[in-house]
């Protein structure tokens, strides 16, 4: 999205206005859902925590610094969700991403990504897919994760590098 | 997995970077059109987003707090520097009030930051008189040489 229609969509929606915000909605509300489901959980799950984030992006739209891009800051709300599981472990989340979505694990087919899922932990693919599936700079990546930059830039170089060796040599050293 | 990467890497000379940023591209984004209904429906049932929050009720009132404690600053410091130019001939500056005499409002009851800042100008204006002091002693002896 248009750096300048965003920030008019932001500004509208910080008015009150439901339709700008429901641009927003409609723009991130994919990108958001594949991440999530990317990140282990239920198409279900995915869905319901796509929703509790818009709602308390709308709730919250004034604690929103325009320092950052939007999707940072959506981005940010949605990791806090996954960072606060309503009691069900990550594994159990990935069993049923294996059950449930034969259509998503289509896609991740021959996929670089449903190695890296597998090989690295999850918040070394969880910075590895911001960077370079979502485009986030490492300082937006560092602020999503609440981690330091030089945490994101050492965690980036280690799993490319474990993704390159296991491209070579089909196994992680 | 295993073969087809090697298969994959073979047929290719992208570093692994364009891989990782080619590859997310054919996953789909989980576009479903019946979730922005349902998250509309939630918003707009949300009732008076701004009357809820905090923050509206903080940007009314913590500008006007701040600049009347910068303005409260300003006149005291410019009464202070006031006072001192202006003071009759026979008042040599070491009459001058002293430190311990400046009004603490602004340092009392506003802003750590708004605080320092008078402090500052407080320890500036000390210089100051300390320079008048020494021009004043300067001047003294000049005058008692001349009339000598």
């Amino acid at each position: 999205m248009n750096p300048s229609r965003e920030a008019d969509l932001v500004d509208r929606a910080r008015k009150g206005s439901a339709d700008a915000f429901e641009q927003l909605v409609i723009h991130y509300q994919p990108r958001l859902g594949r991440y999530l489901q990317l990140r282990g959980m239920s198409r279900h799950d995915a869905d319901d925590t796509v929703q509790r984030a818009f709602l308390a992006a709308w709730r919250n739209l004034d604690s929103y610094s325009s320092n950052w891009r939007f999707s940072t800051w959506l981005f940010t709300i949605a990791q806090r969700s996954i960072e606060r599981p309503r009691g069900r472990p990550e594994s159990g989340e990935v069993e049923t991403l294996a059950g449930d979505h034969d259509e998503f694990q289509r896609h991740l087919r021959d996929n670089v990504w449903a190695a890296a899922r597998q090989h690295l932990d999850p918040e070394a693919f969880t910075a590895l897919w911001l960077h370079h599936g979502e485009g986030f700079s490492g300082a937006e990546t560092a602020r999503i994760m609440k981690r330091s930059q030089v945490w994101v830039r050492v965690g980036l170089h280690r799993s490319r590098q474990t993704l390159k060796r296991l491209l070579h040599c089909g196994e992680p050293a | 997995m295993k073969d087809s990467n090697r298969t994959r890497t073979s047929n290719r000379s992208e570093t692994i970077e364009d891989t990782l940023r080619s590859d997310a591209q054919r996953i789909p984004a989980a576009e479903k059109p019946g979730l922005v209904a349902s998250v509309m429906q939630d918003v707009r049932a949300t009732p008076g987003r701004t009357r809820n929050h905090v923050a509206p009720v903080q940007a009314g009132w913590r500008p006007w707090l701040m600049a009347g404690a910068t303005a409260a600053a300003a006149v005291t410091v410019a009464a202070i520097v006031t006072l001192a130019l202006t003071s009759p001939v026979e008042d040599s500056p070491s009459n001058l009030p002293r430190q311990a005499s400046l009004p603490r409002i602004v340092e009392a009851r506003v802003d750590p930051v708004l605080a320092s800042r008078e402090q500052d100008l407080a320890g500036e204006l000390q210089r100051i008189r300390a320079d008048l002091d020494s021009l004043g002693r300067m001047v003294s002896i000049r005058l008692e040489s001349d009339s000598e």
